[in-house]
């Protein structure tokens, strides 16, 4: 007996062959056939309130468990809506596969209805996309879907399927055969290993930097572990590798970069020897790049080989999976003797001092993060926005895993916060999940409290309210000649009022005296909860360095 | 500067074109053909000697990946 069934179901079955429970979504006409075929299906689909924080919530899911995450949208309109999500999870490698209804075979190219070109218009921002014009490819092209995104180093994938194919019937038997096989991965070279324990055993002030490539598997961050402790060498990390190393150890110097810490960018100065772990050395961490670590030979392990002197000439190039190279490298440096540079980890560590503050008329927004970090448990999952909160989190947060921290990195995109949250919320139910939010990055994703509501999300919101556009007012302050335009947020509304409409709980910070208190309360509190928190409102994020600085120019108050 | 690659995605070449000026490059002149299911192009591309080795770089990583999409 034939078995038929429609091409939404394939899309299904592909879903379930992956290990796909949650997806993230939105409906709309063109993908009306997929939501037909979800209805009472065991796959839960979470309906948020924009296409925008779908993508985002399925990047959540995806920072903070290494799996796949999975978006839907309509055409037109509800892809389009994707297209920053899409960017986002490209910028830092976050595997995801993003279907989209597409108007009919036959109106395609017509100006239809909500058409748009998605496979065009996310050609830059995917790591791949693929337009379903047979129904009995949907099966091996979800399939081919997951393996681009999650195989190599990881990314997003559009799948754009048009309305008329989600509704053929397929016959079963003719789309159930197929073979995929995974991105190929390079091999670890063995002699650039050896070139590099060489380096290493030469090195007299060695400094590890561990980026985003961490994440991508248990392995990777054990290995790193054994490395760093191996040596005793210091170490820092990009934004999304924070969390690499083991809690309390104490030759951790924090991130380093533009809002980096004062330790890690003059140990990076400093260091003979680079180890770059897994990655890209971002504009936002080298600042001026013919000033970064002049004295240093650069060892640069990366999943992805045309990420090797891109920015940075490298000395030795180790191409490959991050867990492989730092397993080969360790196994390598332990074949003889093992060089010890406690002395040095020890020198750079005692440079290391909590970020400076500004004295502030008000409440504090950095003291409030200071105490949040000091609260919650080191498990707790944290997203973030964009902007000086997110700084300011990164400088203090001190995750025991890099996939307990999630925040926009390479894009900077606002309205990432709340809606990776439920994400990552959905992903790990049992855990305590919390995004620390801006005022204006909030108010671009606050429909997403419907969200909560709906689904009982247990998501701690903690609104850093300095009625500001904070970072570019920042930006203003020291690069503009204080001509704040287009930044003073003052007539916010009532968040608290917003919150209880949704019928989330909420309450209000004003007083330092009443920080842990509050904090307390809010961790502990059973459910869903916002905590606005009234800032002082022209607070800077410092160390900082200057645009077109080198990263021994950090500046630690206005001049 | 002057690169040949043999492309399983045809859509490449528009992303190719797309991706000069940003690296402050420009196209001089564009070979390509079909045969089968693979597209044979030459691409002649001038800019400064460091904006055309990270153009190189970016066109390395793209043809590395339709080489990829091809094997899965």
């Amino acid at each position: 007996m034939i078995a038929i069934r429609g091409g939404a179901h394939a899309v299904l079955e592909a879903l379930e062959a992956e290990g796909v429970q949650t997806i993230f979504g939105y409906p709309g006409g063109a993908i009306m056939p997929l939501y037909d075929a979800l209805y009472g299906h065991s796959i839960r689909h979470v309906l948020v309130r924009h296409e925008a924080a779908a993508v985002f919530a399925a990047s959540g899911f995806a920072r903070t468990t290494g799996r796949v995450g999975v978006c839907c949208a309509t055409s037109g309109p509800g892809a389009t809506n994707l297209v920053t999500g899409l960017l986002d999870a490209s910028m830092d490698s976050i595997p995801l596969v993003a279907i989209t209804g597409q108007v009919r075979s036959t109106l395609m190219g017509t100006d239809g209805f909500q058409e748009a070109d998605v496979c065009a218009i996310t050609q830059p921002v995917t790591k791949a996309n693929i337009l379903i014009r047979d129904p009995k490819t949907i099966a091996r092209e979800m399939r081919r879907a997951f393996a681009i995104a999650s195989g190599g180093r990881p990314g997003p994938v559009l799948v754009d399927i048009p309305s008329d194919i989600l509704k053929a019937a397929i016959d079963h038997a003719e789309s159930a055969s197929f073979t995929i096989a995974m991105p190929h991965v390079p091999i670890v070279d063995r002699t650039a290993i050896a070139r590099a324990a060489d380096l290493v055993r030469r090195a007299k002030r060695p400094l590890a930097i561990v980026g985003g490539g961490v994440r991508r598997g248990e392995e990777a961050v054990a290995q790193y572990r054994r490395l760093v402790a191996m040596l005793g060498v210091p170490h820092t990390a990009t934004i999304n590798g924070l969390g690499a190393g083991e809690p309390g150890d104490h030759h951790y110097l924090g991130m380093l970069g533009m809002h980096g810490s004062k330790a890690a960018n003059l140990a990076v100065h400093r260091a003979d020897v680079i180890l770059a772990l897994g990655m890209r050395f971002d504009d936002r961490v080298t600042g001026r790049t013919d000033k970064f670590a002049r004295e240093a030979a650069i060892v640069h392990a990366d999943i992805d080989p045309s990420e090797f002197s891109k920015i940075i000439p490298a000395s030795v190039s180790l191409a490959g999976d991050l867990a492989a190279t730092l397993r080969a490298l360790c196994d390598e440096l332990e074949r003889s003797r093992i060089p010890r540079f406690d002395d040095w980890g020890d020198e750079v560590a005692r440079i290391w001092a909590p970020p400076p503050s500004d004295k502030v008329d008000g409440l504090s927004a950095t003291t409030i993060m200071d105490r949040l970090f000091a609260i919650a448990p080191g498990d707790t999952v944290v997203t973030t926005d964009v902007g000086q909160h997110q700084m300011w989190a990164a400088q203090r947060v001190r995750p025991d895993h890099p996939r307990n921290f999630a925040t926009s990195a390479g894009l900077g995109a606002m309205g990432f916060g709340l809606p990776a949250a439920i994400g990552a919320q959905f992903a790990q139910p049992e855990r305590n999940v919390v995004t620390v939010v801006g005022d204006g990055g909030f108010q671009m994703s606050l429909t997403e409290l419907a969200t909560l509501r709906r689904y009982k999300l247990p998501v701690k919101i903690l609104l850093i309210d300095n009625r500001n556009l904070g970072m570019v007012r920042q930006w203003q302050e020291l690069f503009y000649n204080e001509r704040y335009s287009a930044t003073n947020l003052s007539d916010n509304p009532d968040f608290v009022a917003i919150a209880k409409a949704y019928d989330i709980h909420a309450d209000v910070l004003d007083c330092e005296d009443d920080i842990d208190r509050s904090i307390a309360a809010f961790l502990a509190h059973d459910g869903p909860m916002l905590l606005h928190c009234v800032c002082y409102p022209a607070e800077n994020v410092w160390p900082m360095i200057p645009v077109g600085g080198a990263i021994d120019e950090g500046i630690e108050s206005k001049p | 500067m002057t690169i040949s690659l043999v492309l399983r995605d045809q859509r490449l070449l528009a992303r190719i074109i797309n991706l000069a000026p940003r690296f402050g490059c420009s196209l001089a002149r564009l070979d390509a053909r079909t045969s089968d299911d693979l597209t044979l192009a030459t691409f002649k591309l001038e800019g400064e000697a460091d904006a055309l080795r990270r153009l190189d770089a970016k066109i390395a990583q793209l043809a590395a990946l339709d080489a990829e999409f091809a094997s899965t």
